[in-house]
């Protein structure tokens, strides 16, 4: 199964595939297989706006991501922040072990980061690292669920039930567009509750690909939430590899 | 009154048996008895600062109260023990993080386990082998509630399904916020490039600790504790030699307002751990611990200041129904009243913990008058026939024990003006419990009487009046000696009592702090002891400082600030300050730093430039639950805006021995004059927390004291006044309640009993009791000199009637409060003494003084001469007779 960059899924949640007239009735890991089988760039580069909101206030970061598709199915993902901080962020996701990351502060010093927790937030937003990773349909035991509208869309509801231990969410329900399979909503359960759920919002097909352009986390108890915005998106385009070289990041 | 009366003895026995069929309804209210040891009842609510307190909760959390569980054993350092502190610290956590359908599992399991018809408590334990955590709390409640070998009884079934649901219920509150401990405890670290971070104690895939087995890993869980200079004195302590010899577990709370249950499910859990050596230690715990040395004394106590009553009771009238109506009437107005509290849902708080030995001196002194006043007129009685005679001799004592009634009533309702719930509340069923003394004594005494028959003791106690004077006969005598012939000298002593009292009531010191009142080698004082040398401190209080703008403390500059007024706190020079350790958001950037730097403790500092603390906040991810913008673990220490700094400061002892009001209040004066001189323009700061309150609730305790005893005073007047409708009668009734409160209060000064909360209540204790002799006295005066007496002729016969109950109650008082000396706890020693002193002075203020003045402005308006010439055979005999 394929194992997507951690933050290509700011640019492409999860992936799209045009529709597909269906003659008999999908099961729920049919309808993930579709939903995963969505094209995907080889590189991608945009800038993003996050507004998170919390306590009554908003406050807003912006960087600017670039990442890119390998041929052994690796990736790697350069953040540059550039307010409030000016730290970079290097990822290079790997297919069967743990990611490597560096962290470069504004000073210029460079650290090698060991374990960020998939269960803690990026960079204090309402996303965890784990749900910048796209889902591995493996990990999960699917089971369809009912239909139903989710951002305005006729959707499948898939409950996906977690097979390993390290998985932060017990369970995951999915309400995948009924026209493209493309995920619109994801309703996310931890420790027995309704925690928080992710909106796509503006999807539009940039280079064919399925792309939302405004993404929301939002806590189920309504307390807060953190909108992301994409500005620029561009797939496709030339990445010099050093780019991404964590050399580069001094 | 006399319709009244005439009904009672009329039906006499329906009249007792409603009676006892009310005292079984409102009793059955005593087994909802709640007891409440949290302090918010005792704090100012309405005060500014006690508001401010509520705020400063509301953003970093109930973190001025917390409790310390300093755990050791003799071989730390193995497997076996850490695993034990481990489950301890998983039994704690079962408070912290709730899981309602692993909750609902759990009921409905053993729910389902107990209803198999014979079970053991170990074969039901076992079916919770898999839910280890559940099973120790079931272990808990199984030893708590006392079980016999073989099968558990439908008894302790239910006993312990109640307990299960309980605990559940208290989880349900999530009263506890967080829980620092080495094994919780995350770290960051940056040794060779990289950057981690770290638990103490890593956690497997299914989220349970691993705890060090081997001797390598232990080394290195011992140091990763010590690489991070903020967990010294934070989680663990060392000897002299920098070993670590305790773990610390610091529990802090939500909101502590209603502390009492959980510091009691910490206590147990705590209990259950023989085999590791725990000191428990905090307020709340304190709370408990001191509640539960008055519950027992008191218990144990009361019945036995209740028995010598009784004895002396018996010595005085030498009958049984001396005894057994004024037993019954006092013992059914405590039942009442309590079991009213009970149904009604209000909680005994520290100091309710006075009502049924209130409920005794005022419901005996109601009963003994009513009493003394039947054997007064037993001969009348006699002549008139039981049924006419015993009506009309009700009937006069029992105006008189309404009127007495009434004004303590309003007396004690004074107290409803008081800033202290505790106080409020306290006056409100201490006054309803005066309504249910009076009532009852005007009652079930006559209708008692009626149905006992009119010989024997009464006939034995009215002869008795005919021989030889007894001893109260001579105290009266030479209190009727000393009123009529020496009143000036007596008045002029009473003035020179007075002036030394109120020199007394100069030295009165008032103290809210309970801890001072254990002897040193107490457990309570031993182990607080233990805790502030191995941690810092027992409790603690916040001090805000304030940036002035959003975002404020994100700058080296303000960092720095807060860190040089915790290196001010702490330094060798202000070591009378007892700050023992500070807790603040510093650390977290000067750690963040440090593990920038590969570890090098030389960097545990504030980094010069703002940019890499902006760095160090965006890379240090939490869990932010409620999200309100600071990770969870900040919320102690900054407010979502990032503009105000909460510094914990915990309070440690002076020299070994616990801080008075007086000593922190210096504390919180040196604070302030030092930061005022200290933080640049634009900074600003207050001080909160528990000892900030308790400051205040000194304030509002003398405060409300004089308010209430002014209002007291003028309500007395004023109802006296009204009733007898004589303005001297008013004022008069002044005189001997002022200077008992004044020698109370005198004597409290000269012999270093504090004010506190509990002794605060012997004034309007003092009152209660004195209102009555005065009003007893007074009335039975007016009805002597409306008979016609001369003035000492009226002052002799109304010593003689009112006197001798007024003595009976005193002396029989007296001697029961004495008991109370025998107790281990100071306050408790301190209230019996107070109470003994206070018996003493409103007998001689009604019996004494109130005459001499009487006949000092001459009340009776009757010629001296008739009087001398009415008079002193009897009075002079009395007085120099052996």
């Amino acid at each position: 199964m394929k194992r997507n960059s951690v933050f290509l899924c700011f640019v492409i949640l999860f992936l799209s595939l045009p529709s597909f007239a269906q003659t008999q009735e999908l099961t729920g890991r049919e309808i993930m297989e579709k939903a995963d089988a969505l094209k995907q760039p080889d590189s991608a580069a945009s800038k993003i706006i996050m507004e998170i909101y919390k306590g009554g206030g908003v406050e807003e970061k912006e960087f600017m991501l670039q990442m890119k598709q390998y041929d052994n199915d690796e990736d790697k993902a350069l953040i540059t922040f550039i307010r409030p901080t000016q730290i970079k962020l290097l990822t290079h996701s790997h297919k069967s072990v743990d990611d490597d990351q560096w962290l470069t502060l504004s000073s210029g010093k460079v650290k090698r980061i060991v374990s960020s927790g998939r269960d803690k937030p990026f960079v204090n937003s309402h996303f965890y690292f784990e749900d910048l990773t796209s889902v591995d349909i493996d990990e999960y035991e699917f089971k369809r669920i009912g239909e139903e509208k989710a951002v305005g869309e006729d959707c499948y509801k898939v409950e996906g039930i977690k097979q390993t231990d390290e998985k932060v969410y017990d369970k995951v329900a999915f309400f995948v567009r009924k026209s493209d399979y493309f995920v619109v909503r994801v309703d996310f359960f931890k420790d027995g509750a309704f925690h928080k759920f992710m909106e796509n919002h503006q999807v539009k097909v940039i280079d064919g690909i399925l792309t939302p352009h405004k993404i929301k986390m939002e806590l189920a108890d309504g307390k807060g939430k953190t909108e992301l915005t994409l500005k620029g998106l561009k797939y496709n385009i030339a990445i010099d590899d050093a780019t991404f070289n964590k050399d580069a990041l001094r | 009154m006399d319709r009244y009366m005439r009904w009672v003895l009329k039906w006499p026995k329906v009249v007792l048996i409603s009676f006892f069929v009310v005292t079984v309804l409102l009793g059955s209210g005593m087994l909802n008895l709640k007891f409440d040891t949290s302090i918010a009842t005792f704090l100012p609510q309405q005060d500014i600062e006690y508001q401010y307190y509520n705020k400063v909760k509301e953003i970093y959390g109930d973190c001025d109260t917390f409790v310390i569980l300093a755990v050791s054993h003799n071989n730390l350092w193995q497997y076996d023990v850490l695993n034990n502190i481990n489950h301890l610290l998983m039994d704690l956590e079962e408070f912290e993080h709730y899981n309602p359908s692993q909750e609902q599992q759990r009921t409905d399991k053993l729910a389902q386990v107990l209803s198999a018809q014979a079970i053991t408590a170990d074969e039901l334990l076992n079916f919770f082998n898999a839910d280890p955590a559940f099973k120790r709390l079931l272990s808990r409640k199984l030893e708590t509630i006392g079980i016999a070998a073989g099968p558990l009884s439908e008894r302790v079934k239910q006993k312990l399904k109640t307990a299960a649901a309980t605990a559940g219920e208290l989880k349900s509150r999530q009263t506890i916020d967080e829980i620092v401990s080495p094994f919780t405890a995350k770290d960051i670290t940056g040794e060779d490039d990289m950057l981690a971070t770290i638990d103490l104690i890593e956690k497997g895939g299914n989220g349970l600790r691993i705890i060090p087995k081997t001797d390598q890993e232990i080394q290195e869980f011992i140091s990763r504790m010590k690489r991070n200079p903020a967990f010294e004195k934070g989680i663990y302590s060392t000897d002299a030699k920098g070993n670590i010899t305790d773990l610390g577990l610091i529990i802090r709370f939500k909101d502590m307002s209603d502390s009492d249950a959980i510091a009691r499910e910490i206590l147990e859990i705590a209990g259950s751990y023989k085999e590791l050596n725990i000191i428990p230690q905090g307020q709340p715990i304190i709370y408990i611990w001191i509640n539960n040395f008055m519950q027992n004394d008191l218990f144990m106590l009361v019945p036995l200041v209740m028995l010598v009553t009784i004895i002396i009771f018996f010595i005085n009238f030498k009958s049984i129904r001396g005894v057994a109506l004024p037993v019954m009437t006092l013992s059914m107005a405590t039942i009442w009243i309590l079991g009213l509290m009970g149904h009604m849902g209000a909680k005994i708080t520290t100091i309710g913990i006075s009502i049924p030995v209130l409920m005794i001196a005022i419901g005996s002194s109601y009963a003994i008058h009513i009493l003394n006043q039947y054997y007064e007129d037993y001969d009348l009685i006699t002549q008139e026939g039981k049924a006419r005679g015993l009506r009309d001799s009700m009937s006069h004592i029992s105006v008189t024990v309404l009127l007495a009634g009434v004004t303590t009533i309003f007396s004690f309702m004074t107290l409803a003006t008081h800033p202290l719930e505790a106080l409020r509340e306290w006056g409100l069923f201490t006054s309803l419990g005066i309504v249910f003394a009076v009532f009852i004594s005007a009652t079930v005494i006559p209708a008692g009487l009626e149905l006992m028959p009119h010989h024997a003791d009464g006939a034995r106690f009215s002869r008795r009046k005919q021989s030889k004077p007894s001893f109260v006969d001579r105290i009266i005598g030479v209190m009727s000696y000393l009123s009529i012939y020496h009143y000036k000298k007596v008045i002029a002593v009473v003035m020179v009592l007075v002036v030394v009292s109120v020199f007394g009531l100069l030295r009165l010191k008032v103290e809210t702090e309970l801890l001072q009142f254990f002897k040193k080698d107490n457990y309570i004082r031993t182990s607080a002891t233990a805790v502030c040398e191995k941690f810092g401190g027992r409790w603690g209080f916040n001090v805000l400082i304030d940036s002035g703008q959003a975002d404020g403390i994100k700058t080296s500059k303000y960092l720095n600030i807060i860190s040089d007024f915790r290196t001010w706190l702490g330094s060798r020079e202000n070591q009378d300050l007892c700050i023992g350790r500070t807790d603040a958001f510093p650390d977290v950037i000067k750690t963040m730093h440090m593990a920038m730097n590969n570890d090098d403790r030389s960097f545990f500092a504030i980094p010069d430039n703002n940019a890499d603390i902006t760095d160090y906040l965006e890379i240090y991810s939490d869990e932010d639950a409620n999200s309100d913008g600071r990770v969870d673990h900040f919320e102690a220490y900054v407010d979502p805006q990032f503009q105000t700094c909460n510094v914990l400061t915990r309070l440690s002892q002076n020299g070994g021995e616990p801080l008075g009001t007086s000593a922190l209040k210096n504390i919180f004066s040196r604070i302030s004059e030092h930061l005022t001189q200290t933080l640049p323009p634009g900074y600003s700061f207050k001080i909160s927390g528990h000892p900030a309150l308790l400051i205040k609730s000194v304030d509002y305790i003398v405060s409300g004291q004089v308010q209430s005893l002014f209002f007291s005073l003028v309500v007395i007047g004023m109802v006296v006044l009204m009733l007898m409708k004589n303005l001297k009668a008013g004022l008069l009734s002044l005189i001997p309640m002022s200077v008992a409160v004044i020698a109370n209060f005198g004597f409290m000064g000269w012999t270093g009993i504090r004010l506190d909360i509990a002794t605060s209540t012997i004034a309007a204790i003092t009152i209660g009791i004195g209102v009555d002799d005065t009003i007893h006295f007074l009335n039975t005066f007016r009805k002597f000199i409306t008979n016609g007496d001369s003035l000492d002729l009226a002052l002799e016969h109304t010593l003689q009637a009112a006197g001798k109950a007024i003595i009976f109650t005193s002396l029989a008082l007296t001697f029961g409060f004495s008991v109370l000396l025998l107790s281990t706890f100071k306050p408790l020693i301190d209230f019996g003494l107070l109470m003994m002193l206070t018996m003493t002075a409103t007998t001689i203020g009604a019996l004494l003084l109130l005459p001499s003045v009487i006949k000092l402005i001459n009340m009776g308006h009757v010629k001296e001469e008739a009087g001398v010439r009415k008079l002193p055979h009897r009075v002079q005999e009395m007085a120099v007779s052996p």
